[in-house]
C-alpha cells in the first residue's frame, strides 16, 4: 500500500507524516468480497483492520442459539477498526466479523507490530497506545452495561412489593 | 359556652352544635336558622395528591405502588330519597369514600354541605389515611358526605336524611369496618342518630361512630381535642427552635371549635397572641390581646365584630401580620398564590385542613417558613376519637385527663418523629409527615400482600 493512501485513513491520524509512511511500509491493502470472513471466532489472532470503506458485522456465537448480532461497523460511524485485541494480547477472537458489502481495509498484521515492537519503534508503541486508550473507553463502557445489567437481573422475578418492601426496610427504615 | 363563629367548618358546627345539646338551646337556631353555614375552598383530590406525590418521589418508589396507595378502596355513592316537611320529595347525593384499610378500619368524618362532592370527599378520606398512619392510631381512612344546604332543613329532615343515609350505607360501616364521625354542619346528635340507627339495623353497638353526645358513649376532652393537639405541637415546635412561648407572638385565624381551644390553651401558656379572627372580622394588637376577655366575648354565641378592644383590621390582613407564628383554624386553601408573598410568619401551624396550597408552600418553603403539617397539626381530633372507640369497644369510660395525657403523649411523639426524619434528611415537615405515613401504610400493606 502506498504511503498516500495510508495518509488518507482517518484512524491513522494521530500520526505525523513520517510516521505515517512508516507505517505504510508494513500495512497490507486488502479487498473483502461480500460475506467473506475478515476475523472469525475463536481463531488466531490476525492483526489490526482498519476499515476504509464498506460494513462488516460482528456476530458472536451463543451455545444452543443463532449468532447474536453485536454491531455493523463502518468507517462513516466512527467504528473503523477491528481486531484490535488481538494485536496487542494472544487470546483467540471473541467474535466473527463478516463483510456485509464489498469492504476495503489496511491490515496491520499482527507479527509485523509485534517486530516493530521487539525493535523498539516508537510509532508501534504510539499505536499500541491509541488502541489501549479506545479499548479503555470500551471497558468504562461495558462496566456501566455490567451494572445496568446485574441491576436488570435483580430486578427480575422481583415484584413491586418486594422492591417496595425492600426500600421501606433498608432505605427509609425510620 | 356555645360560640357562634362562622364559617361553621369541621368541628366548629360541631362544638356549637354539642354545648347547644347539652344546654337545652334549640339547634335551629344555629343550623336552620338562615346564618350564614359556609366552607372553605374546596379541597381537590389533586392538591392532597401533590403533597402526597412530592413524598413518593422522595422515597422514588415506583408508579404502580404510587396508584396503589393513591386509589381509594371503595367509593360508595348513594341516592338518599327524603320527604319533605310539605309532602314533596327530594333526592339528595350521599358519598362514602374508603381510602385504605391496611392499618385498620377506616375512619373518617361525615359532611353535609352543599358542595360536597366525590372529588372533595377522596381528598378528604385520604389525607385520614395519612393523618391516622402517623398518628399510629390502628386505622384507615374515609371521609363521607352529603350534598344538602343543611339551612334548607328542619331538624326532622336533619334526622330523616341522616337515618336513611345510614340505612343506604349501614352494610359498608360498622364498629371494625368504618368508623364515621362528625365533621362539617354534623354533630353530636347527628351522631346519636347514626348510632341509633346502625343499631336498629345491628344490635346495640356505640363504637360504630364517634363524637357521639357525653350522655350517649362520647368521650371526654373530644371537644377541646384538636385545638389541644394543635398546641401541644405548637409547644414541642418552640421547644425544638428554642424559642420561648411567652416571647412568642401568634395570630389565629378562626374562632371555632379548634381555634377557640388553641387560643384558649395558648393564652393560658402565657403566649402572646397579637391577633384572631372569625368570619365577621380580626382584630390586632401587636402588645398582645386579651384572649380570655375575647374568647368570653365569642363563646356566648356572639361574633367578634361586637368586640371593642383591639384594632380591628380585615380577615386578609390578619394573615399577613407580624408575628412568629399563625394558626389557620379555619378553611381551606386561605394562604395561597394571591398572598403568598406577604405572609410574615416565621411558622404556620395547620390547625385546619389544607389551608396552605401546594404553590403558596412551596413558595413558602423555599423561603424558609416552616409548615406543620395539617395531617399532623390537627390530629388530636382523630386521636381522641380513638379513645372514645376504645373506650366505646370496652364498656368503660376514661377521665378526660387521662385523655388529655395520651393525647399528649401520641401526638408529640409523631411531631418527633417527623421532625427527626425531616432533620435527618433534609425535608420540609410536610414532606416528612408523609413519608412516614406511607411508610407505615406501605408497610401493613406489604405485610398483608397483593394478590
Amino acid at each position: 500500500m502506498e504511503g498516500k493512501e495510508t495518509r488518507d485513513v482517518g484512524f491513522f491520524k494521530f500520526l505525523s507524516e513520517e510516521e505515517r509512511a512508516e507505517f505504510a511500509r508494513v500495512v497490507e491493502h486488502t479487498i473483502f468480497e461480500p460475506g467473506e470472513i475478515l476475523i472469525e471466532e475463536g481463531g488466531e489472532p490476525a492483526g489490526l483492520l482498519v476499515l476504509m470503506s464498506g460494513q462488516v458485522e460482528v456476530n458472536k456465537r451463543v451455545p444452543g442459539r443463532s449468532d447474536r448480532l453485536l454491531a455493523v461497523l463502518e468507517p462513516a460511524n466512527g467504528r473503523a477498526i477491528v481486531g484490535e485485541r488481538g494485536l496487542l494480547s494472544d487470546s483467540e477472537a471473541s467474535a466473527t466479523v463478516r463483510a456485509k458489502g464489498t469492504v476495503e481495509a489496511v491490515k496491520v498484521p499482527r507479527e509485523r507490530f509485534r517486530a516493530m515492537i521487539r525493535g523498539g519503534h516508537p510509532v508501534a508503541y504510539k499505536l499500541a497506545y491509541h488502541i489501549a486508550r479506545i479499548l479503555a473507553e470500551r471497558v468504562a463502557r461495558l462496566d456501566e452495561e455490567v451494572v445496568e445489567i446485574a441491576r436488570e437481573i435483580e430486578r427480575r422475578g422481583e415484584t413491586d412489593l418486594d422492591a417496595f418492601r425492600d426500600k421501606l426496610l433498608t432505605e427509609w427504615t425510620i | 359556652m356555645p360560640r357562634n363563629a362562622w364559617p361553621l367548618t369541621g368541628w366548629d358546627s360541631f362544638t356549637v352544635l354539642w354545648n347547644i345539646s347539652f344546654r337545652g338551646v334549640a339547634c335551629e337556631r344555629i343550623i336552620f336558622s338562615g346564618l350564614r353555614c359556609e366552607r372553605g375552598d374546596r379541597l381537590s383530590f389533586e392538591d392532597t395528591n401533590y403533597f402526597f406525590g412530592r413524598a413518593m418521589d422522595v422515597m422514588d418508589v415506583g408508579g404502580n405502588i404510587e396508584d396503589l396507595l393513591v386509589t381509594p378502596n371503595r367509593s360508595v355513592s348513594v341516592k338518599i330519597p327524603l320527604e319533605m316537611d310539605d309532602g314533596h320529595i327530594r333526592v339528595f347525593e350521599g358519598y362514602r369514600v374508603q381510602h385504605n384499610n391496611a392499618r385498620g378500619p377506616f375512619k373518617g368524618g361525615l359532611r353535609f354541605a352543599a358542595e360536597v362532592d366525590l372529588d372533595e370527599v377522596q381528598s378528604l378520606a385520604s389525607l385520614m389515611t395519612w393523618k391516622t398512619a402517623l398518628t399510629q392510631i390502628p386505622y384507615g381512612g374515609a371521609k363521607g358526605g352529603v350534598t344538602v344546604d343543611v339551612r334548607e332543613l328542619s331538624k326532622g329532615e336533619l334526622e330523616r336524611l341522616t337515618r336513611r343515609f345510614v340505612n343506604r350505607i349501614h352494610e359498608f360501616i360498622g364498629p371494625q369496618t368504618d368508623i364515621p364521625a362528625p365533621d362539617m354542619n354534623t354533630n353530636a346528635q347527628v351522631m346519636a342518630w347514626i348510632m341509633d340507627q346502625y343499631s336498629t339495623l345491628h344490635g346495640h353497638n356505640p363504637a360504630v361512630v364517634t363524637g357521639k353526645p357525653l350522655d350517649l358513649y362520647g368521650a371526654e376532652g373530644r371537644e377541646a381535642a384538636t385545638g389541644r393537639g394543635a398546641v401541644y405541637v405548637i409547644e414541642e415546635l418552640l421547644r425544638d427552635e428554642g424559642r420561648d412561648i411567652k416571647e412568642t407572638s401568634f395570630a389565629i385565624q378562626g374562632l371555632g371549635n379548634v381555634g377557640f381551644f388553641a387560643a384558649r390553651f395558648l393564652g393560658a401558656l402565657g403566649a402572646k397572641i397579637v391577633g384572631v379572627s372569625d368570619v365577621s372580622g380580626a382584630v390586632y394588637d401587636e402588645g398582645g390581646l386579651p384572649v380570655q376577655e375575647i374568647l368570653s366575648h365569642v363563646s356566648g354565641g356572639g361574633l367578634l365584630e361586637g368586640y371593642t378592644g383591639g384594632n380591628a383590621i380585615s380577615n386578609d390582613e390578619l394573615l399577613t401580620l407580624p408575628m412568629d407564628v399563625l394558626v389557620p383554624a379555619a378553611i381551606g386553601n386561605v394562604i395561597n398564590e394571591s398572598n403568598m408573598r406577604e405572609i410574615r410568619a416565621s411558622y404556620i401551624v395547620e390547625a385546619a385542613n389544607s389551608p396552605v396550597t401546594p404553590k403558596a408552600d412551596e413558595h413558602l418553603k423555599e423561603k424558609g417558613v416552616i409548615i406543620v403539617p395539617d395531617i399532623l397539626a390537627n390530629a388530636g381530633g382523630v386521636i381522641v376519637s380513638y379513645f372514645e372507640w376504645v373506650q366505646n369497644l370496652q364498656n368503660f369510660s376514661w377521665k378526660e385527663k387521662q385523655a388529655n395525657t395520651e393525647l399528649h403523649a401520641k401526638i408529640t411523639e409523631a411531631y418527633h418523629e417527623v421532625r427527626k426524619l425531616a432533620k435527618r434528611r433534609g425535608l420540609d415537615l410536610r414532606t416528612a409527615a408523609f413519608v412516614l405515613a406511607i411508610g407505615k401504610v406501605g408497610k401493613a400493606t406489604v405485610l398483608r400482600g397483593i394478590y
